[in-house]
């Protein structure tokens, strides 16, 4: 008789695969908007080169996803490691319509780069990662945190969307039009776009929370917590931004700078303050 | 002769017009001046591309042609003589792929050549006045042409001051078209500005003067309204791009102006351009959140900058020229060899079939269709190695001891019963 563990498992041999696969597809992603971006001259059409390059990641990002599902038969959502793939996943979604909607791949390199990070590092974390508590591991528990990662995808793309805004918003001012100015898009669409991708975050954040109020008062879960407390403080300032635009006509490098202090309070609540999962 | 080598006035007293083009063109070719021609006109240059009959001197046929052009224009032969230039071989294809890439324009990297280009070529081919050899030529220089503007940034950024004023201007609000410009003074420069905001789809006109009747005017020509000085500080809100060209000595447009109107604006960006000197407009103005003022230095050194990058993408431009000649003239030696390729192909070609007819005589005629098939299979084969040789030694510029050799070793010049063995 032979040991179930020497048994030959494809799905988990695929999703091995792909996992090792990940890296180098997004690196190539990388390098095709970065020759689109930086390149000036030389052979080859850089902008053609650069046409679909977010194909491969996305491939082998979503096979890696279904194929992990597959051998968990569960969503993959439960420990840290399958979140940060999971955002990575949702960023990369989210870069795709970002480069459809912005009609250009000249801002591929920066906004793909978010989704790249996080794959890659989620590679570090599956295996060894902190796991969620047995007490949250419910159906509710996959809407509220689709929505707060889709949340948080649109947030990390605006503010990268913002970082343009404001190195152009520099450039401008200082009258620095070198390659980096000439590359970028004009100031109006990066504007447009970072006010249009904080937005849906702030919508999808509002969605997450109602959720998981909801789900953790019908369970009796807990209170606040303090990652919770500071997610809600991001979410005022991601609120005081869309409202100071549209009152105020706080739009440009003002509206950029509050996308990133929202970020930041996100980042700090997530990275600092403890949450869902434990060790 | 082009802008290099003849001032405006005799360029455009010999600017071949479109009606005489044909009658010019076809007595040149009818006389035995040329076998194939293109003429290419436009306001910079006015060149004639032309392929000498076998064996004549293209010297004389570059003085008949001069002779012809000059009389049609009432030129001597001696002045059109001192102004214009003559290439032969592979320096006229480097030629005709400067000019398509734009590497010999007034303007290094302007677009508008390769089309004034396509369009000679194509009246020339619809005409039939080009053939194999021009043919050739012209599509290599169209192909060259795309690749130094898909290859180097030749063509990238303004190299004239209003027109870098509506590049920056796109820097900030994206797409002009659809905006609305306000110019104040209506001076040349303002006007040329408007000019290109015109161009660039700007539809909606605010023109602020001291006189009303000048400002009328641009406004009739361009659209818009006129409106007077007393009105610059409520109309400034209503414009997302301004222009300031006044002669006025003191500032015209302050920074509580631009403040005021940045208010009523909530935000949408505001681009100022001061094109006056001394300036218009305060520069004070630039620190207003959502505003950007460009003053006629910075203009002037945007200009310099991209121009200085056009010469330096020219550099990489010229060594696409280079390989693209290059590529033209390996294809014309490689021309050297036909000849004798198509001898040898005759002959063992006439060898193929004689021993078909003896083999086949009195054979069903699927005998016959298989014999004839082999017989060709067989003379593609043998000759496919002697055949990529020749061209290869022909493009090395090696043709004629290939095209000797290959006579001795195939005996090209003796009968074909040496080839039967």
């Amino acid at each position: 008789m032979i040991p179930e563990s020497y048994l030959w498992e494809p799905v988990e041999t695929l999703a091995l695969i792909l996992k090792w696969l990940l890296p180098p597809a997004y690196l190539a992603a990388l390098w095709a908007y970065g020759r689109a971006f930086f390149r000036e001259q030389g052979n080859g059409d850089p902008v053609s080169v650069a046409k679909a390059a977010w194909a491969a990641p996305l491939a082998v990002h979503s096979g890696l996803l279904f194929a992990l599902a597959a051998t968990f038969r569960r969503c993959p959502l439960w420990t840290q490691g399958e979140a940060l793939l999971f955002l990575g996943w949702m960023l990369l979604l989210l870069h795709v319509l970002s480069e459809w909607s912005a009609d250009t791949r000249r801002l591929g390199v920066f906004t793909i780069l978010p989704a790249a990070l996080c794959a890659t590092f989620s590679l570090f974390f599956l295996g060894r990662e902190l796991e969620l508590s047995p007490d949250y591991r419910s159906s509710w528990f996959i809407f509220h945190i689709v929505a707060s990662l889709a949340s948080y995808a649109a947030f990390g793309l605006a503010a990268v969307l913002a970082s343009l805004y404001l190195t152009q918003h520099r450039k401008l001012k200082a009258k620095h039009f070198d390659r980096t100015f000439r590359r970028l898009p004009p100031l109006d669409r990066l504007d447009k776009l970072t006010a249009v991708w904080a937005f849906l975050g702030t919508l999808l954040m509002i969605a997450s929370s109602a959720i998981g109020a909801w789900w953790v008062r019908r369970d009796s879960l807990h209170g606040m917590t303090v990652q919770e407390a500071g997610i809600f403080v991001a979410l005022v300032i991601f609120l005081g931004v869309a409202a100071s635009r549209r009152v105020l006509g706080w739009r440009g490098r003002r509206h950029a700078i509050g996308v990133l202090w929202g970020v930041a309070a996100l980042a700090f609540a997530n990275l600092w303050l403890h949450g869902f999962f434990r060790a | 002769m082009s802008h290099r080598t003849a001032p405006v006035a005799l360029r455009d007293r010999l600017l071949f017009r479109d009606a005489e083009l044909p009658a010019f063109v076809e007595k040149a070719l009818g006389n035995g001046f040329a076998s194939e021609a293109v003429v290419l006109s436009t306001c910079n240059r006015s060149e004639i591309y032309a392929v000498a009959p076998a064996g004549a001197d293209p010297h004389a046929i570059r003085g008949a042609l001069e002779a012809a052009w000059g009389a049609v224009r009432d030129v001597t032969t001696e002045e059109l003589r001192a102004h214009s230039y003559f290439h032969g071989g592979d320096e006229a294809v480097r030629h005709l792929f400067r000019v398509v890439g734009s590497l010999d324009s007034m303007v290094l990297g302007e677009m508008q050549i390769l089309g004034q280009v396509k369009d000679a070529y194509q009246a020339a081919s619809e005409n039939r006045w080009t053939d194999f050899w021009l043919d050739h030529v012209f599509q290599a220089g169209f192909h060259a042409g795309k690749r130094i503007h898909a290859e180097t940034a030749i063509h990238e950024g303004a190299v004239s001051v209003s027109y870098a004023a509506v590049e920056l201007a796109r820097k900030v609000l994206g797409d002009v078209a659809g905006k609305s410009a306000g110019l104040v003074g209506t001076g040349e420069m303002g006007e040329l500005a408007a000019q290109h905001l015109h161009r660039a789809g700007v539809r909606d006109f605010r023109f602020f003067n001291r006189s009303p009747a000048s400002a009328e005017k641009l406004a009739a020509t361009f659209g818009g309204e006129a409106r007077g000085l007393d009105e610059l500080s409520a109309g400034m809100a209503e414009c997302d791009i301004m222009i300031s060209a006044t002669g006025a000595t003191g500032t015209v447009i302050t920074a509580p102006m631009v403040r005021e109107a940045a208010r009523h604006r909530r935000g949408v960006p505001l681009f100022l351009i001061d094109i006056a000197a001394p300036a218009d407009i305060a520069p004070e103005a630039g620190e207003v959140e959502n505003t950007f003022l460009f003053t006629l230095d910075d203009l002037r050194s945007a200009v310099e900058e991209n121009a200085d990058r056009r010469r330096e993408a020219a550099r990489a431009a010229e060594a696409i020229v280079e390989e693209e000649v290059a590529r033209v003239s390996a294809w014309a030696r490689g021309l050297e060899a036909v000849p004798v390729l198509r001898k040898l192909r005759d002959k063992y070609a006439r060898v193929a079939e004689r021993e078909i007819e003896r083999h086949a005589a009195g054979q069903p005629p699927e005998v016959r269709a298989k014999l004839e098939a082999l017989g060709r299979g067989l003379l593609n084969k043998f000759l496919h190695a002697p055949t990529v040789g020749l061209k290869r030694l022909g493009e090395q510029g090696q043709a004629q001891r290939a095209n000797h050799y290959a006579g001795e070793f195939f005996a090209l010049d003796e009968g074909e019963s040496d080839a039967e063995g």
